[in-house]
Order: structure tokens, then C-alpha cells, then sequence
């Protein structure tokens, strides 16, 4: 992390002045000594405030971080007389802010229809450095990075915007885009996905049930005669390979075989049966398993119900966001009750829409937070501007009658929540990842800067050092 | 609305509870302080309770009734065999039955037969069950006192656009569009566009489809679509002679007959429809000369013929009338005469008149095809009544004029098994107005698609204030969630919060 930080200033510093060189470098010769010289010690970052988020908000805080996690943070809190202390007396720590839904600096393949075994973390090209030093600038410290497309495009990659170049991710499968009202066609196609994968479930209970039978009376038979028992014992063997058919028909050259073939063999040994790659992650999601879920996504009210009369008997783990950028009818989500009730978790853009047809605004969030369910907020846009102007947005919709702590929950919390990740991301809590924002007022007043974000510890982003070395 | 308020008590006892946690909770950082609304389960199904609580609009498909708990209608009409409710397989408990809706008083224009004053409509899943002075009403029926309304079937817009949306409507039609809302408003319940007829229900997604491939589109403008046309029939009409000489032959056992070149349907596929009689043609042809050409073609191959437009059919009316024809007129559209011609031709105000005079089906449309917000009003889709009462201006008795905005628009997108009057056993498409229908002062007062009402003028802004409902007077709000009550902050005292939301130790 410090080298990709000092990658930025060197890449700043070719711009620079060359009388200005001396001055950087020694900064930062100075800030690695402190920072590499942390290893598994405490780093103590002392606040004005620390917005938890998870909790209270905290006058005069301390945040003890070991190991890149968080070990404490209160008023009165004990740290090892060694520890590193960053003052940041002045400033105010937030959970550093998470987008879920982007799609920044990328160069994805556009997939359509039933892709869903596609992975970004697969193709997933890292954006500049620059970039990810912009997000960082805008409190960002978490990416929620979507495949590209329509239908099942794959299934989303998180990304921190401080990791290494090569995009490692935080979490790169289990997360399946579903979009759903653009082309017409999508919800046929859904109802026919969903019906196959029940099929493929259907096919490999039977194929499990019978080639439990039959290695039951294989067992029989081997008891009754041991000689055969060396053959059958190949069989389990073969598990998951694709040549298991050879194994029986003892023909190495049936391996290329043609297509008539292959359904004959099929027939005769339906136990090897296989889940088509592009059903595995619907098969999962139908099987309720556990790390898995769907992240629909509408573009009108109106694709809510289509989505449910698609789904109809149908049922997996769904979170949703709503997509459209003109919010026309989304009033009808509470009008008419679509979502409202379930504790569902539902992104949204921090814009206040208006009726139709009117200048009567409405605050969308705070109608669906008081029907239950969980809001979160992502970026208009993938621009950088967009990620800078978000905390004015959600302060505009605290005006408009949304709570704060429910405001700051869908800059953080909830994002990661919608990612699977609540336990690791999304507040300043114990066990939780050392991510802290560093404002110089309150997070949900829209002059107040990002001065200094912390990851694991470390500092990765420090304003004053970083005009220090504009200058 | 009453969940409204019970979500917002619900609310002000979260918030109640929230902020005594608040209060409590001593300045820690275990997690266990968490808000509850954010510790929820990883991963975790969150559709069971959605389901459930989907709109009350969201009709249930026909495989949901048959409780067999409830108690079923005691007389039977005579459409529903009687057995039909006990050869239903038991349901989930979780089924409420089939869903009744009543419709008292009234009087019932029911287009295919006579008024009918003082009787009830029973609805069932959707489907008119029982229309008479002495049905009995299930238990758990809902019912809807309009007396002193006239009630009349759904109106069928033809040739609508932007209503519902392109073919398959049931996947593509937004249902919450303004447009949809207010074709209910004026009483419309099927929506014909281009090729496919769907049912137009705000808020609803199912049962939608009526019927796709209505129409063979044919093209009849310029000399060389016609010719074209004429070819592609009389081509298709030789090789269906042929298929028939074909089989006869082969049937006789004449191994040497030769099948006829299959090709030729692909080829002219539109004309094999139409001889086929799987669609009828829907041609776009003003001119009399066009007509007359048109209505010699479908005598001439037998084919049925739906033409719109036909604003010059009055001076061809007869021979219209005797090809079978079925027209969709727009009585308000205007066609000046050509000069250079010494015989009849233009609009007529009595075009509508003459060609029902000649038996022709007459349907009516607007000329404005879709509803829209700008420009000259009250010539669009939303007046579609208008449009019919105009033609009665121009001598088209107003019990024609009615029907050619619902059955004879039904018989002419051949979807008239299922709407276009009130008859047990269609759907249960109503619009209940306040005076007859082809009135100016008449305003529809509820619209009813597929037993579930969907419009209701009371609760919706749209006209509710204009000469409001008896006992209806104060307008409900459309929008009761908007605006809730808005308290504004008190200002924080210095030192205490900042600018944007403040703390909550402010308030």
C-alpha cells in the first residue's frame, strides 16, 4: 500500500519542478520510516469524533488498529505506550465509504442472456492508479465492481481502491448480477433460466438417488464376489472427470466422441451427471446456498412486479437497486407496496424524485426505510465528481426528512451489506477492517474535506502532505 | 391506505424503541449495539414476506382458487358447470378461494342484449359468474353499490399506441405509466396495438394477454404494393388448389402425384395466412378506389378484411357491406374532396351513419392514436367515447355508437369471446359511468379490469374534485404518503451539531 502511495507521488513529481524533488523525497523517506516501522505494532489514530456508524457517536475517540483490524475505539481506551499515534485531534473518523455498484475503468465484455458463470475478477483490469487515489480522496475505500451487460452478466468482484495493482479482491464470486425491464425478452429468459437450473436440480437428485442405489448393490455384489471389486473401485475415482463413460466401455478411442454417442452414454450412466457451467450459479442460488445471492436490478416499479410474476415459485436470496436515473414512477414501490415490509436491502440514487407530472418531491429512502426496509446509497455516476458530491446528495435527502444515522448506514453499512461483507466493512467496530475516513467536519456537512484516510493502520491518503508536495 | 398508517405507527414505535437503545447503550464499541435493521443475516431469502404483502391489486392466477372452506355460490348459472368447483384439487391453506366481486344496481347496458336495470353482476376470479335480479352472493364477496350509474363493458381501444407495450404486452407493458392510468380513466380496458390486444389494468401484470397475431399487416399504398399483393394471393390461392389436388390424388392412391412446391408459403407467408384465415388483413386505405379494390380482393379469395382509416367508405358503402367488411373509422377525421373529380368524394360526418346503414361492423378510434398530454385535447385516445358520440352527431344510433367501441371493436380484433359486452362467462371488464356514456358530462367513475377495480374517480386527483361522487366530496390525495408530516429541526444550540442533519442529541 505505501509503495502504490508513493508510486502516486513520484508520478505527481515528473510534473513538478525539479527544485521541488529534494523536499518530496525527504517527506517521503520520512513518512515510510514511520510507516514500515509499524509491523504488527498498535497504530492509535486520536479523533474529535468518531462516527461509528455500527453505534454511538463518540466525542474524543481513540481507534486502536492491529493488524490492519480494528481493536478498539472509545473515548478511554488502553494501547501499548509504543503504539504509533496519528494525530487527527481536529478531524472526524467515519468507516470509509463503500460503492457497490460501479463499473470504473473498465473494459469488460458486454454479456447478454445467461452468462452467469462469468467472473470479473477474471477479466478485471485494475484502473489507474490515479483513479483509485481520486476515490480514496472521496472517502472511498471500497469497490462493488458489476459485470458488464444484461440478462445474468456474471457475478460482481470487490475491490478495495488501495490493494495491489492487480485487483485482488475482497470478494469475487457470489454476487449475481440480474437486470431485469431493459430488453423485453429478459423475462422470459429469467423464467427460463430459473426453470432449467430447477431441472438440473431435479436431474441430480435423481442421478445422486440412483448412483446411490447402485453402489449400494455394488456393495452387494462386491461382498458376494470379491473379484470384481477392483473394477468398481475405479468408478468412484472417476468422479467429475469427463472420460468416465471409459471406465465401463473400456474404449479409449470413444474419448472425441461424436454427439450420438455421448447422449447413449449419458443414458446408460446418468449418475455422471454434470451441472452446465452457465446453470451453476442458479442451481446454487435455488439451492439457497449459503454465499450466494442475486442482485436484481429494475429500471421501473413496473419491472418489480414483472420480476415477481417471472420468479413466481421460484425463491433465492435477492437484494435489489434500482437503476433508472429519472426516477418517474418509482413512488409506486410504496404506493402499491412492492417491496416495502420485507427486511429488504435496496440501493438506491441519492437523488429526491419528484411525482409525475409534478414539483412535488418525495424522499424515496426514508419512505422505504419506515416500511422496513434497508437503504443504501451509490454514486450517480462512475465519475470521480460523482463519488465527491455524494455526501451532498445524502445530506440534501437528511433535509428532506431522512434520518442521519440512517444516512450514514447507506454510505457504508448497508452498501457492504449488500455485498455480503457486513461483518468485515462498513463501520468502525471491533474485528472490523481498519478502513477510516478522516474529515474535517461532520461527514454529512458538504464542505467538509476528506483530509486523511487510513487503511489497515497505514495512511494512504494525506491532504496536507499531499499540497505540501504540490507546492 | 390504512397500511400507510400502520407502517407509520409501526415507525414511531421503532424509532421509540431505537432511541431508548440509544439512551441506554453505554459509549462502547461492541458490535452488539448494533441498530437491529442492520444486522440482519448474511445472504439471507428475503422474498417469503414480500410476496405476500404484494399489492392488493396483484390478482392471483386461475390456478389459485378452489378453497374448498369457502362457501361456493348456492346457485349455479347456467355458463359454469356446476361440478367444476368440487373437481378442484384441495389447496394450500394459505388460499383465500376465489376472489367475487359484486356490482349492485345500475343499469346494465350490456351491449349484446337488452338493458338491464335493478340486477346484480357477479364477478369470479375475473369472469362474469351470474348477471340477474336475485343472485346470491358468496361469502367474502365484495361488493359495489353504483346505483343510479350506468354501467357499461370496458371500452376496446384499437389501434392504440403507447398504452401497453410491444408485443408480448405481458412482459413489456409498463404498468405504472401515466398513459395506462389514464386510459383507465376513460373507461378503457383492452388496448389493441399494431398486431397483439392486451388488457390495459394499472398496477396489474397478470392475466394481460389477450390475443398476438391479430392482424396481417398489409401494405396497399402505392400501385406497386398492390400489384404485389394481388400476386402474392393468387399465387397462394394456386398452390393451395394444388394441396388439395395433391391429397385428393394421393388419397385415390396415385403414387405419381407431385407435391407442390411448399415454397410458395414461405415466400408470401401474409397472403397464406389470410387464406388460411388464421389473422385477418388490417389495411390502411382512405380512398374509395382502394376500398372498392380491397373489398372486391376479399370477396373475390375470402379473406377477412379489417380496414382502417376508410374515410371516403360512405360513398362505397354498399359494396362494403357486401364483402363483409370490417372498418375502424375515425368519425372526427377530416379529408378534403379532390377538386379534379366529379364525383363524390371526402369525409362525411355521416360515414359512421351510412356504413352501419350497409351492415357494415363499424368500430371507432380517434385519429390521435395514443393519449397525450400535449397539444389539442380531447381528440385522443382518452375520448374515445367522445369520438363514438360524434359519430352520432353525423346519424350512427347511439346504440351503435356504443358498440362500436366495445363489441364491434372486439369483433374486429377478434378477441369478442372474451370482451366487448357484458355476458357471463367473459371477463369481467366494466366501466360504470354517471350517465350515458356517449354524454359530455359523463365522467367514468370506476373502471373494472378482470373483476379487480383499478380506477376508482374518488381516489384518484385526476377528476375527483370535478363534480364529485355523492358523499365523496372531499377529495382523497393520491399521493396520502406525500407529505407526510414534516417537522423541521431545531436549530442546534452552539457547539452542539453540525450544519446538515445535526446530532441527534440536538432534538
Amino acid at each position: 500500500m505505501n509503495s502504490i502511495y508513493l508510486g502516486q507521488v513520484a508520478k505527481r513529481l515528473t510534473a513538478a519542478r525539479t527544485t521541488l524533488v529534494a523536499a518530496l523525497i525527504v517527506s517521503t523517506f520520512v513518512l515510510t520510516a514511520t510507516v514500515q516501522a509499524a509491523g504488527d505494532r498498535y497504530t492509535v489514530i486520536k479523533t474529535k469524533k468518531a462516527v461509528t456508524v455500527g453505534g454511538e457517536e463518540i466525542d474524543d475517540a481513540s481507534i486502536v488498529i492491529v493488524d490492519g483490524k480494528i481493536e478498539a475505539v472509545g473515548k478511554n481506551v488502553d494501547y501499548p505506550s509504543d503504539s504509533i499515534v496519528i494525530d487527527a485531534t481536529k478531524l472526524t473518523a467515519m468507516p470509509g465509504m463503500i460503492n457497490p455498484r460501479t463499473m470504473i475503468g473498465q473494459q469488460l465484455p458486454n454479456n447478454r442472456g445467461n452468462k452467469s458463470n462469468f467472473l470479473v475478477k477474471d477479466e478485471f483490469e485494475p484502473p489507474e492508479d490515479e483513479t483509485y487515489h481520486d476515490l480514496l480522496k472521496a472517502g472511498y475505500t471500497l469497490l462493488g465492481v458489476l459485470p458488464n451487460g444484461s440478462g445474468l452478466p456474471g457475478q460482481a468482484l470487490v475491490v478495495p481502491t488501495h490493494g495491489s495493482k492487480a485487483g485482488e479482491g475482497v470478494r469475487d464470486e457470489g454476487l449475481v448480477r440480474i437486470t431485469f425491464g431493459r430488453p423485453p425478452n429478459e423475462k422470459d429468459a429469467l423464467r427460463g433460466v430459473l426453470k432449467e437450473a430447477e431441472k438440473a436440480i431435479k436431474a441430480e437428485k435423481e442421478a445422486k438417488e440412483k448412483a446411490e442405489k447402485e453402489a449400494e448393490e455394488k456393495k452387494k455384489e462386491a461382498a458376494s464376489k470379491p473379484k470384481e471389486e477392483k473394477k468398481d473401485q475405479k468408478k468412484p475415482d472417476d468422479k467429475g472427470g469427463k472420460d468416465k463413460g471409459d471406465g465401463k466401455d473400456k474404449k479409449p478411442t470413444s474419448q472425441p466422441a461424436s454427439k450420438p454417442s455421448e447422449k447413449k452414454e449419458e443414458k446408460k450412466e446418468e449418475k455422471k451427471f454434470e451441472i452446465k457451467d452457465e446453470l451453476k450459479a442458479p442451481v446454487k442460488l435455488l439451492k439457497m446456498e449459503e454465499g450466494i445471492v442475486a442482485l436484481v436490478e429494475f429500471a421501473r416499479a413496473s419491472d418489480v412486479l414483472h420480476f415477481v410474476e417471472a420468479i413466481d415459485g421460484f425463491e433465492f436470496a435477492q437484494r435489489y437497486a434500482f437503476a433508472s436515473r429519472g426516477y418517474d414512477d418509482l413512488h409506486n414501490i410504496i404506493e402499491h407496496d412492492l417491496i416495502g415490509g420485507a427486511d429488504a436491502t435496496v440501493m438506491l440514487k441519492p437523488l429526491l424524485p419528484q411525482m409525475p407530472l409534478t414539483v412535488n418531491p418525495y424522499n424515496l429512502a426514508r419512505e422505504l426505510i419506515e416500511e422496513g426496509c434497508t437503504v443504501g446509497f451509490y454514486p450517480l455516476d462512475d465519475n470521480v465528481r460523482e463519488h465527491e458530491l455524494i455526501r451532498e446528495r445524502v445530506a440534501l435527502l437528511t433535509r428532506a426528512g431522512l434520518k442521519r444515522e440512517d444516512a450514514l448506514k447507506a454510505l457504508t453499512l448497508v452498501p457492504a451489506q449488500y455485498l455480503g461483507l457486513e461483518k468485515q466493512y462498513g463501520s468502525l467496530e471491533k474485528e472490523k477492517a481498519a478502513d477510516v475516513v478522516l474529515l474535517d467536519g461532520d461527514p454529512l456537512d458538504p464542505f467538509a474535506k476528506v483530509q486523511m484516510v487510513v487503511v489497515g493502520g497505514k495512511v494512504v491518503f494525506d491532504r496536507a502532505t499531499e499540497e505540501k508536495d504540490k507546492r | 391506505m390504512k397500511h400507510l398508517l400502520t407502517y407509520f405507527i409501526a415507525g414511531l414505535i421503532f424509532a421509540m424503541l431505537a432511541s431508548g437503545v440509544a439512551v441506554q447503550a453505554a459509549p462502547t464499541t461492541d458490535p452488539s449495539n448494533d441498530d437491529e435493521v442492520v444486522t440482519t443475516q448474511p445472504d439471507k431469502p428475503e422474498k417469503k414476506e414480500r410476496k405476500k404483502r404484494r399489492g392488493k391489486r396483484g390478482r392471483k392466477g386461475k390456478k389459485d382458487k378452489g378453497d374448498e372452506s369457502t362457501s361456493q355460490p348456492t346457485s349455479q348459472p347456467s355458463s359454469q358447470p356446476a361440478d367444476e368447483a368440487e373437481s378442484q384439487p384441495a389447496s394450500e391453506p394459505e388460499d383465500k378461494g376465489p376472489d367475487y366481486l359484486a356490482i349492485t344496481g345500475g343499469i346494465v347496458h350490456t351491449v349484446s342484449g337488452a338493458d338491464l336495470r335493478h340486477v346484480t353482476i357477479l364477478c369470479k376470479d375475473g369472469v362474469i359468474e351470474a348477471i340477474g335480479s336475485q343472485v346470491e352472493m358468496p361469502e367474502g364477496t365484495e361488493v359495489l353499490d353504483v346505483s343510479g350509474m350506468h354501467i357499461y363493458p370496458g371500452l376496446v381501444a384499437c389501434e392504440a399506441r403507447g398504452i401497453v407495450g410491444r408485443e408480448p404486452a405481458e412482459n413489456t407493458t409498463n404498468v405504472f405509466s401515466t398513459t395506462l392510468r389514464l386510459a383507465n380513466t376513460a373507461g378503457i380496458t383492452t388496448v389493441s396495438s399494431r398486431t397483439s390486444a392486451a388488457k390495459a389494468s394499472y398496477g396489474v401484470v397478470e392475466n394481460l394477454p389477450l390475443r398476438n397475431e391479430l392482424f396481417v399487416s398489409v401494405r396497399y399504398g402505392r400501385t406497386a404494393e398492390q400489384r404485389e399483393f394481388r400476386e402474392s394471393l393468387e399465387k397462394v390461392r394456386q398452390y393451395l388448389r394444388d394441396v388439395e389436388q395433391y391429397e385428393k390424388a394421393k388419397a385415390e392412391g396415385d403414387e405419381d402425384a407431385e407435391k407442390p412446391d411448399e415454397s410458395v408459403a414461405k415466400e408470401n407467408q401474409a397472403a397464406y395466412k389470410l387464406l388460411k384465415k388464421e389473422a385477418a388483413a388490417l389495411v390502411y386505405a382512405e380512398e374509395k378506389t382502394q376500398l372498392i379494390e380491397l373489398a372486391d380482393l376479399a370477396t373475390q379469395y375470402g379473406f377477412d378484411l379489417v380496414i382502417r382509416g376508410a374515410s371516403e367508405g360512405w360513398i362505397v358503402a354498399d359494396r362494403l357491406g357486401r364483402a363483409g367488411v370490417k372498418v375502424i373509422v375515425s368519425p372526427r377525421r377530416q379529408v378534403g374532396a379532390n377538386p379534379y373529380l366529379v364525383q363524390e368524394s371526402g369525409n362525411n360526418i355521416e360515414n359512421a351513419a351510412i356504413l352501419y346503414q350497409h351492415g357494415v361492423d363499424v368500430a371507432v378510434t380517434p385519429s390521435s392514436s395514443g393519449i397525450s398530454l400535449v397539444g389539442l385535447g380531447g381528440r385522443d385516445m382518452q375520448h374515445l367515447a367522445m369520438e363514438a358520440a360524434y359519430a352520432v352527431r353525423g346519424g350512427l344510433p347511439e346504440p351503435a355508437a356504443i358498440e362500436s367501441v366495445t363489441l364491434a371493436a372486439a369483433r374486429a380484433l377478434g378477441i369478442d369471446d372474451r370482451v366487448g359486452s357484458i355476458e357471463v362467462g367473459k371477463d369481467a371488464d366494466l366501466a360504470i359511468t354517471d350517465g350515458p356514456l356517449l354524454d359530455f358530462f359523463t365522467q367514468v367513475q370506476w373502471t373494472i379490469v378482470n373483476g379487480e377495480i383499478v380506477y376508482d374517480k374518488a381516489q384518484e386527483s385526476f377528476f375527483a374534485h370535478i363534480r364529485p361522487r355523492e358523499g365523496t366530496e372531499e377529495v382523497k390525495e393520491t399521493y396520502s404518503f406525500w407529505p407526510r408530516p414534516f417537522k423541521p429541526k431545531a436549530a442546534p444550540a452552539p457547539g452542539e451539531g453540525g450544519r446538515y442533519g445535526g446530532s441527534e442529541k440536538a432534538e
